[in-house]
C-alpha cells in the first residue's frame, strides 16, 4: 500500500508505452556478455511494469457494492460509458456480473466496496471468482473484453430461422423486453404521473380499423350507408381539427371529436359492424348475416328440401341464378338403399380389367381374408411378404458365393440403395434424445461496432464454448444439437484453456454434393 | 503496519504461491521474477497490465503456474503453497480505514500546496507582470472618464509574494486512491497448505519429464499452441525460440502411424523437433525425437 506522498507523484499516470514482444530472437544461448545484458533488461523491465500501481483520482472510479447472496455487484456510481455494453438492471437497480465486476477493476475503472471496505485486487479476485464462474471462464471473457469485444453470457435462443423469414423476431423482442419492463420504476414508485403518450405506444397490436371496417363492409347488408357514415364521422373530425385553433391541447380535441361522433352514430349504431377494441383481439366477430345465406334443411320431415336462391354477392360472379327456389327430393340425397349386387359385379370387371402391380390384393377374396385394423398392420403385412416373395425369385443370388451389394429385401427406395453404397454410415444427428442434456456455449460474442444496442443486441458474430486440453472436443452430436437448438448460423468456437494459455478453433458445417437419379 | 510493503521475497524466505481452488498464482512481481530469472519458471501471466489494460500484447499479475511448475518448486524447497485467510470486519476496521482515508487526504492537501507554491515562484514574475497589467487597464479606464492620473502610477511596482497567494484545499474527491494488489484493510494471514499431486499415472508421467527436462536446464512452458504438452527452450523463452514439442506418451500404448506422421509434419512445418517421452517399467525417462525426410 502506497503512502500519500508516493500516490501523490502519480499524480500525472502512468506511461502508456507497453513493452514489445518478441522483436528479433536469438538462436542458441552462447553465454556472451551482450546476451545476458539483454535477458536482464528484459527482466527489469517486466518487474518495474507489472509492480506499477493502480492509483487514481477518488472520483474518476465508479463505486458498486458486492453482494453475496446473489453473486453479483451492485452499480452505486456510475462512470465512463461501460453501461453500455456491460451489466443489467433489475428491480430498478443496476447489476454487475462478477466477471464483468473484476475486469473493471482491473481496467481501473471500478472499486467494489464489501462490508464497507474497498477490495483490493487479490481480495476482490478471491471473492467475486470464488464460487461463481472457473478460471477459464473469467481467462477467456478478459481475453476478448481487453480486445474490444462485447461478450455476454449465453443468452439461448434469440430467434428461430422461420421467424427471421417472416419479419416477426425484432417485434417479438421488444414484446419480450416491454413483459419484463414491467417493473416500476423508481419514478412511478414516487407516483409520477405517466403521461398518455406512453399508454398509447404499450399496445403492442396497433390495427388499422378504418380500413378493416370498409374491407369488411362489403359482405354486410348496408355497405353504402355505413361507408358514408365512417365517412361522415371522419369528415367531421376533420372540420373540427383544422377548424379549431384550440389552446387547450390535443386531448380537448379528441374528446370533442368523440361527442360528435357518438351523437351521430345513435341513430345508425344498430347497422355498423363492430369495431375492434383491444380486448376483442382473441376472436374475430363476424360480419356476415347468416340469415341471408340459406342452406337447405337435411332435418325437415317433409320429403321435399328447398333452397332459396342466394344473394348475389354470395356467387361467382358469372354464375346467373335462375329460379327464385329450388327443391330436391330428400330419399335421393339421404338414405341411399344398398346397391345391387348386379352393380357391384360391373364394378368388379371393370376393376379386372385394368393393370394392377398387385392384382391379389384387388381380388374380393383377399379383401375378405385379410382385416386390417391400423395403417401399420397393413403396412407390415405387406414389406414382409413382398419381400420374400422377391428373394424366392432371385433365390440364387442370395444362396451363392457372390452376394449382390443390393439384395431383392434392402431395394425399398432410392436411399435405402444409396445407404448400401455408403462407407460412411449416415447418422440421424438431428433426432435429439431428449435424456440426452444439452451442452451450452458459455458466450454470446458480438464485434465492437457503434450500432450495437444492449436491449436488442441481436444475433451473436459468434459463441464461445469452453473446454480444457484433456477433456474430448464436443463431439459432432453435441455441435449438432446446439446448431438445431439455437437454430441461426452463427459460428460456434471452442477456446481451450491450459492454464492461462488460450487456443480457439472452431469447426463449421460443410455440405457435400449428393447425386441421385430419380427412380 | 499496513503500509509496509509486504516484501514476499527475499534471499531467506521462499516465493509465496496463493492456492485458489486449485489454480496457483503469484501475486507479488518481485516472486514473478525470481522465480523465472533464479528457477527457471515461466508461467503465465492473467492478469491486465495497469498501465495499458487494452491489449494482450502484455499482460499483468497474477502470474498463473501450471501444477508441474508448483510441485518443482515446492519440491526444491524454493517456494511455498499457501491459503489467504483474512480477518473478519468489524467497526473498528471500518474506523481504522477511515481515519486512515483522512489522514492521507489531509498530507495530500499540505503536498498539493507545497506543489502548487513552487509552481508560483517560478510564475511569479509573470503573475506580476499580469497584475500590472490589470491596474493599469483600471488605471486607463479612470483617465477616460476624466480623472487625473499621474505616470508614476502606472510604473508603481507591485510587491507580491508567493506565501500571499492563496491557495484552497483540494476536494476529497480530486484526491488519489490506490486499488492494490494486497489487502491494506483487514489482516492478512498466509496459512501453508499441503497439496498433493500428481495421482494419476499420465500426471506423473508429465511430472517426471516436465522435473528431468528442468534438471538438465531448460525452460519449460505450455504446448497447446502447437498440440504437444511442453513446449522446452534452451533459455529464457524472451530471447531464444523453443527447440522441442515435448509429446508424453504412456510407454506400452500404442502409437499409431497417422499420429507419427501427424506431429512428424507439425513439427517440420514450424521448424522445431518432436520428441516423444515415456516411462519405462524401470523408471526412467526414454526420449524419443522424430525427423521428417521424404523419399523422393
Amino acid at each position: 500500500m502506497l503512502s500519500a506522498d508516493e500516490l501523490f507523484k502519480y499524480k500525472q499516470g502512468l506511461e502508456k508505452t507497453v513493452p514489445e514482444k518478441g522483436g528479433t530472437k536469438d538462436f542458441n544461448p552462447d553465454g556472451s556478455w551482450i546476451q545476458n545484458k539483454q535477458i536482464e533488461k528484459f527482466h527489469e523491465e517486466r518487474e518495474r511494469v507489472l509492480q506499477e500501481p493502480r492509483v487514481h483520482k477518488k472520483q474518476d472510479l465508479a463505486v458498486g457494492e458486492w453482494n453475496a447472496d446473489l453473486n453479483l455487484v451492485e452499480l452505486r456510481k456510475e462512470m465512463r460509458n461501460f453501461w453500455q455494453v456491460m451489466g443489467f438492471t433489475n428491480t430498478a437497480r443496476k447489476w454487475l456480473h462478477p466477471e464483468e465486476a473484476l475486469f473493471l477493476i482491473e481496467t481501473n475503472v471500478l472499486q467494489v466496496l464489501h462490508e464497507g471496505l474497498p477490495l483490493s485486487m487479490q481480495e476482490a479476485w478471491q471473492l467475486l471468482l470464488g464460487n461463481t464462474v472457473t478460471m477459464e471462464f473469467y481467462q477467456v471473457y478478459t481475453h476478448l473484453r481487453r480486445i474490444g469485444y462485447v461478450v455476454l453470457r449465453h443468452q439461448g435462443r434469440i430467434s428461430t430461422k422461420y421467424e427471421r423469414q417472416i419479419g416477426i423476431d425484432k417485434p417479438r423482442q421488444q414484446q419480450n423486453r416491454k413483459k419484463t419492463k414491467k417493473v416500476k420504476t423508481r419514478d412511478e414508485m414516487n407516483n409520477k404521473v405517466s403521461r398518455n403518450k406512453d399508454k398509447g405506444e404499450e399496445r403492442g397490436y396497433t390495427l388499422d380499423t378504418a380500413s378493416d371496417k370498409v374491407a369488411m363492409d362489403t359482405g354486410s347488408t348496408l355497405p353504402i350507408e355505413t361507408e358514408t357514415d365512417s365517412a361522415g364521422t371522419q369528415n367531421t373530425s376533420d372540420i373540427i381539427e383544422t377548424g379549431s385553433d384550440c389552446v387547450n391541447g390535443s386531448q380537448e380535441r379528441n374528446e370533442m371529436q368523440r361527442d360528435k361522433t357518438e351523437k351521430l352514430d345513435i341513430s345508425l349504431q344498430w347497422m355498423k359492424p363492430p369495431t375492434f377494441s383491444n380486448t376483442d383481439l382473441k376472436y374475430h366477430q363476424s360480419v356476415w348475416d347468416f340469415r341471408k345465406i340459406y342452406l337447405p334443411d337435411f332435418g325437415c320431415t317433409s320429403e321435399k328440401i328447398t333452397v332459396k336462391k342466394p344473394d348475389v354477392l354470395f356467387t361467382p360472379g358469372q354464375v346467373d341464378v335462375e329460379r327464385e327456389e329450388y327443391v330436391f327430393n330428400r330419399a335421393d340425397c339421404i338414405n341411399k338403399k344398398k346397391r345391387k349386387r348386379k352393380d357391384m359385379e360391373e364394378d368388379q370387371q371393370q376393376i379386372r380389367k385394368l393393370q394392377f402391380s398387385r392384382p391379389d390384393v384387388m381380388s374380393l377374396d383377399f379383401k375378405w381374408k385379410h382385416h386390417f385394423k391400423t395403417w401399420s398392420e397393413y403396412k407390415n403385412f405387406f414389406n414382409g411378404s413382398w419381400r420374400q416373395n422377391r428373394v424366392k425369385d432371385f433365390q440364387e443370388l442370395v444362396d451363392g458365393d457372390l452376394q449382390p451389394l443390393v439384395k431383392p429385401d434392402q431395394a425399398t427406395s432410392t436411399l435405402a440403395v444409396l445407404e448400401q453404397l455408403q462407407i460412411v454410415k449416415e447418422e440421424k444427428l438431428l433426432l435429439r434424445d431428449p435424456d440426452r442434456k444439452m451442452v451450452m456455449p458459455e458466450f454470446d460474442v458480438y464485434l465492437p461496432k457503434t450500432s450495437y444496442s444492449k436491449s436488442m443486441p441481436g444475433i451473436p458474430d459468434f459463441r464461445i464454448l469452453i473446454c480444457r486440453p484433456n477433456d474430448c472436443p464436443p463431439s459432432l452430436r453435441v455441435t449438432k444439437d446446439i446448431s438445431t437448438y439455437l437454430d441461426d448460423d452463427v459460428p460456434l468456437q471452442c477456446a481451450v484453456v491450459d492454464s492461462g494459455s488460450i487456443c480457439s478453433y472452431t469447426v463449421s458445417d460443410i455440405s457435400l454434393p449428393l447425386d441421385i437419379h430419380v427412380g | 503496519m499496513f503500509y509496509e510493503t509486504n516484501k514476499m521475497s527475499t534471499e531467506k524466505f521462499p516465493v509465496k504461491i496463493t492456492n485458489f481452488q486449485n489454480d496457483f498464482l503469484i501475486w507479488s512481481a518481485s516472486d514473478s521474477r525470481v522465480v523465472r530469472e533464479e528457477f527457471r519458471i515461466v508461467g503465465t501471466l492473467t492478469g491486465c497490465l495497469p498501465r495499458a489494460p487494452h491489449q494482450n500484447t502484455h499482460l499483468g499479475l497474477p502470474l498463473q503456474l501450471c501444477k508441474e511448475e508448483v510441485r518443482l518448486l515446492i519440491d526444491k524447497g524454493f517456494a511455498e503453497l499457501v491459503e489467504t485467510v483474512y480477518e473478519d470486519v468489524n467497526d473498528t476496521t471500518r474506523n481504522e480505514f477511515k481515519q486512515r482515508e483522512q489522514e492521507s487526504y489531509e498530507r495530500q492537501i499540505d503536498l498539493f500546496k507545497e506543489d502548487r507554491k513552487v509552481e508560483l515562484k517560478r510564475c511569479l514574475p509573470k503573475i506580476i507582470e499580469g497584475k500590472k497589467a490589470k491596474r493599469n487597464k483600471l488605471l486607463d479606464e479612470r483617465k477616460k472618464k476624466g480623472e487625473d492620473i499621474p505616470d508614476s502610477e502606472y510604473e508603481a511596482e507591485i510587491q507580491l509574494c508567493v506565501e500571499d497567494i492563496a491557495i484552497p484545499d483540494i476536494e476529497k474527491r480530486h484526491m488519489m486512491v490506490q486499488t492494490p494488489l494486497e489487502c491494506a484493510t483487514k489482516k492478512t494471514t498466509y496459512k501453508p497448505v499441503d497439496w498433493d499431486f500428481p495421482h494419476t499415472d499420465s500426471e506423473k508421467l508429465r511430472y517426471a519429464v516436465f522435473r528431468d527436462l528442468w534438471e538438465r536446464g531448460h525452460f519449460i512452458t505450455s504446448g497447446l499452441k502447437f498440440g504437444g504438452d511442453f513446449l522446452s527452450y534452451p533459455g529464457d523463452p524472451s530471447r531464444f525460440h523453443s527447440f522441442f514439442i515435448v509429446v508424453c506418451r504412456p510407454y506400452r500404448e500404442p502409437l499409431c502411424a497417422g499420429d507419427i506422421v501427424t506431429m512428424g509434419r507439425l513439427g517440420t512445418s514450424v521448424k522445431k523437433t518432436v520428441v516423444l517421452c515415456s516411462l519405462d517399467d524401470a523408471g526412467k525417462i526414454c526420449y524419443t525425437s522424430l525427423q521428417w525426410t521424404g523419399i523422393s
